[in-house]
């Protein structure tokens, strides 16, 4: 079921949030579960058999692993991984895996038939198997008790808000606050006024972000993404800054509805995203950009392989196998590959000549005027954020090469933009232009007000700030249940 | 709850404030001569052409001998001019890719037995596919009954229809901003082209018919037979080519719903000698002359049914 489907925001969310606060605290697990199965078989109903199977692994993983010491404890923990590594692997890479055998074997001179199976990646499948993986490690780790109840496990795994995309959480702070034992917390929580309007709010901001800017920015963006070679190079920039905001207003958008919704109910999810594009580095980039995957990666293979205290070229290899394993992460496909290694690249480049930098930002006298340099800091990682997304949207690495080819082979005139107008509805262009630059310098206010970081304007001020933000939805949304970006991986 | 009640309400009303606002301001500030609000979405139409033409002409207190509803099939391929020869007041309030959706209000609201005894309902099977969206456009921005129109935006279920309605509302019309030239009378647009090719690639589609538009035609059964209204099926001729698997499944939910409601279904998207290109302006659109024999047909088959008859004859 998608948050932005009528489904969802007429039936779904009010009856599932109004039968919460109706019913007694010990039902309100089985009330979320049952709602979290119906979220999910919305989508294609037989893959619940895939949650169903991760769900029993692990849940009997982390009471064996608990139970266990030594080599046994070590065992089942490399169990649980294979078997949710597997479950990933067979439906998601399979596909990948096989063209690219075929096609080495084939350019050996060998006849390949293994068939494609045709498989359909079931939706959200990286982000429940890594919150799954999550629990047994850090059972194995003791850090956290094994749960002992199988539909209260269940619920840790398929807690429909943050489900199909995420925030990807830790047993530490949801499986907690579903157990927990404190009045008025998790699932012990009472209707709070203040609470569920912060949570409304923040639903709101997110349907915002994606209705009116992501699902805009998507219309310029297919056009010239869907025919690279005939766009220039000015579109094809504009095609690609716009696709920089289009995810990050798809992806933190529906983060933001999955918060607010959870919040309502009086959960606290893990926050994803904190403006990333203020970024002054890429290192900063990456603690602010899908922030529970980025630590996800830190804290069960980054540092399990030696994070940065080790030699130094065993870090640089670190940092990049972490960059290839997200890009897979993101998709099968050698267009994800190229862009986790840029960003691995840029990571190892920037330590590599940081020394460098430094005398020569001292050497130009950059240092003295502080809020230019984190100006310039926070452009230029833009450029190069941006530069990546190319192999992140293209839809093949030929695409891909043929993007960056154009973008930097001809100079950047008006006329490259006279197809893509010519094929965009009316006035579409210079609309979501317009909005894209308003929302650029509203993001940072809202999103410290949704946070909760920055109180928001008081009494009837702080209502039309956002009522605004609805009659925005209703004049300009871009309508028709389009599915968010992060829903493929 | 009091206060989360309260709070919702001012915020609730202070939206309503906001979108007025900018509802009266987008449609009074204009650019080039143009309502601002047409630059804010896809979905904004002009008024005009046939479906304005058809729905201001059209008077719901004269008795005409019959109404015909469906897609633009309609208002182009059956010619109100052969019925009034064979001396019968008709009158086409198709429109373009009107879905049962759509034509359901415009029974409830503009027509009863004694401006319409008989409606005959076209039958094509790519408004059965549709969402409805189209024809909500076309129908909330063309036709003059506010009525007709919040019942639409009502049953369209997004969103984009209450700017349309608001729209309506802020900017009310009494002229088309253009016109093609097409229209005749009597809800009838005359188009001369004919085929220049074969009919192009084969209809490929095999899509499943939209459970809401099933249950709308359905709907729209029960309300003429509520109505006193004699409702019947036809679907005028289809070449063979845009026969995909979607007409197949037409042809058969159809069947089954004629059957079940008792209702006769005149299909002649079989009929010999349709893949003349002669009569057609399109792959799908007949032109004055595929109207004509097609017209002609229909009236022999709905007076030989005794659908159709003359002054004391009838019913």
């Amino acid at each position: 079921m998608l948050f932005n489907s009528f489904e969802f925001l007429c039936i779904f969310f009010p009856l599932v949030t109004g039968l919460y606060f109706v019913l007694p605290h010990r039902w309100r697990w089985l009330l979320l579960l049952v709602a979290s199965c119906w979220f999910y078989m919305a989508f294609v109903p037989v893959y619940i058999l895939i949650l169903a199977f991760t769900i029993l692994v692990d849940y009997f993983a982390g009471i064996w692993i608990e139970e266990s010491e030594g080599r046994r404890r070590k065992l089942l923990l490399t169990a649980s991984i294979l078997a949710n590594t597997g479950v990933l692997a067979f439906f998601k890479y399979y596909h990948f895996l096989n063209e690219n055998l075929g096609a080495l074997v084939e350019s050996l001179g060998f006849a390949y038939n293994v068939p494609d199976l045709g498989i359909i990646l079931p939706i959200g499948l990286s982000f429940h198997t890594f919150q799954s993986l999550s629990y047994t490690i850090e059972v194995y780790r003791g850090h956290q008790k094994a749960e002992r109840h199988p539909g209260i496990f269940a619920l840790y795994v398929m807690f429909y808000p943050q489900l199909v995309a995420g925030p990807i959480e830790r047993p530490g702070n949801l499986l907690n606050q579903i157990n927990s034992t404190v009045p008025g917390t998790g699932m012990l929580s009472r209707f709070d006024a203040q609470r569920v309007i912060e949570g409304l709010k923040q639903m709101l901001w997110g349907f915002f972000k994606k209705l009116v800017i992501a699902d805009r920015c998507a219309v310029v963006v297919d056009q010239v993404y869907g025919a690279p070679d005939q766009h220039g190079a000015l579109a094809i920039a504009l095609a690609t800054y716009l696709f920089a905001v289009q995810i990050y207003c798809d992806f933190s958008g529906y983060t933001d509805i999955a918060i607010g919704a959870a919040r309502v109910m009086g959960f606290n999810l893990m926050v994803n995203f904190r403006t990333p594009y203020r970024s002054t580095s890429i290192n900063e980039f990456w603690s602010r950009w899908h922030i529970s995957l980025s630590s996800w990666f830190r804290d069960y293979l980054y540092i399990p392989l030696g994070g940065n205290r080790v030699v130094k070229w065993r870090w640089y290899y670190n940092l990049m196998v972490v960059f290839l394993v997200s890009g897979l992460w993101h998709g099968a496909d050698w267009t994800y590959v190229i862009w986790g290694a840029l960003h691995g690249s840029y990571l190892i480049l920037a330590l590599v000549f940081a020394p460098l930098l430094a005398r020569f930002t001292r050497g130009i006298g950059l240092d003295r005027t502080p809020a230019l340099k984190r100006w310039l800091n926070i452009f230029i990682t833009v450029q190069l954020v941006s530069f990546a997304w190319i192999f992140f949207r293209a839809n093949n690495v030929h695409d891909s090469f043929t993007l960056v080819q154009r973008l930097f082979s001809a100079p950047w005139s008006l006329t490259d933009l006279t197809v893509l107008m010519a094929a965009l509805p009316n006035s579409m262009m210079d609309l979501t232009v317009l909005l894209t630059l308003l929302f650029v310098v509203i993001d940072p206010v809202y999103d410290r007000w949704v946070k909760r970081e920055a109180p928001a304007p008081a009494g009837l001020l702080g209502t039309a700030a956002f009522a605004v933000l609805l009659v925005g939805i209703l004049l300009f949304g871009y309508f028709g249940s389009t599915s968010f970006i992060y829903f493929q991986f | 709850m009091g206060r989360f009640l309260a709070r919702t309400s001012v915020f609730l009303l202070v939206a309503g404030a906001l979108y007025t606002i900018a509802i009266v301001a987008l449609t009074q500030i204009k650019v080039s001569g143009t309502p601002l609000i047409y630059r804010t979405g896809d979905y904004y139409k002009w008024p005009g052409d046939d479906t304005w033409d058809t729905f201001h002409e059209f008077a719901p207190h004269k008795h005409y001998d019959a109404i015909i509803l469906g897609s633009s099939h309609t208002n182009r391929g059956y010619d109100p001019e052969v019925f009034a020869k064979r001396g019968y007041s008709v009158f086409v309030l198709g429109s373009k890719a009107q879905t049962p959706m759509n034509s359901y209000p415009v029974i409830k609201y503009l027509l009863d037995s004694s401006n319409c005894p008989l409606l005959i309902y076209d039958i094509f099977d790519k408004m059965l596919i549709n969402n409805g969206m189209e024809s909500t456009v076309d129908l909330m921005t063309n036709q003059p009954s506010n009525r007709v129109a919040l019942y639409m935006a009502y049953a369209q279920r997004d969103l984009r229809t209450m700017n349309l309605m608001a729209l309506r509302l802020a900017l009310p019309l009494d002229s088309p901003y253009f016109d093609y030239g097409h229209y005749r009378s009597l809800g009838f647009s005359v188009w001369l082209d004919t085929l220049k090719d074969r009919g192009g690639l084969p209809d490929t589609t095999d899509l499943e018919i939209s459970p809401r538009q099933r249950n709308y035609l359905q709907a729209c059964i029960e309300l003429c037979r509520d109505k006193g209204i004699q409702i019947v099926f036809s679907s005028h001729y289809v070449r063979s080519n845009r026969k995909g698997g979607t007409y197949a499944r037409t042809t058969r939910f159809m069947d089954l719903l004629c059957r079940t409601n008792q209702v006769p279904y005149l299909d002649f998207s079989d009929q010999p000698h349709i893949e003349n290109n002669l009569w057609f302006h399109d792959y799908n659109h007949m032109n004055l002359t595929g109207a004509r024999i097609f017209t002609e047909n229909l009236v022999d088959s709905l007076e030989a049914l005794g659908y159709l008859r003359h002054g004391n004859d009838r019913p």
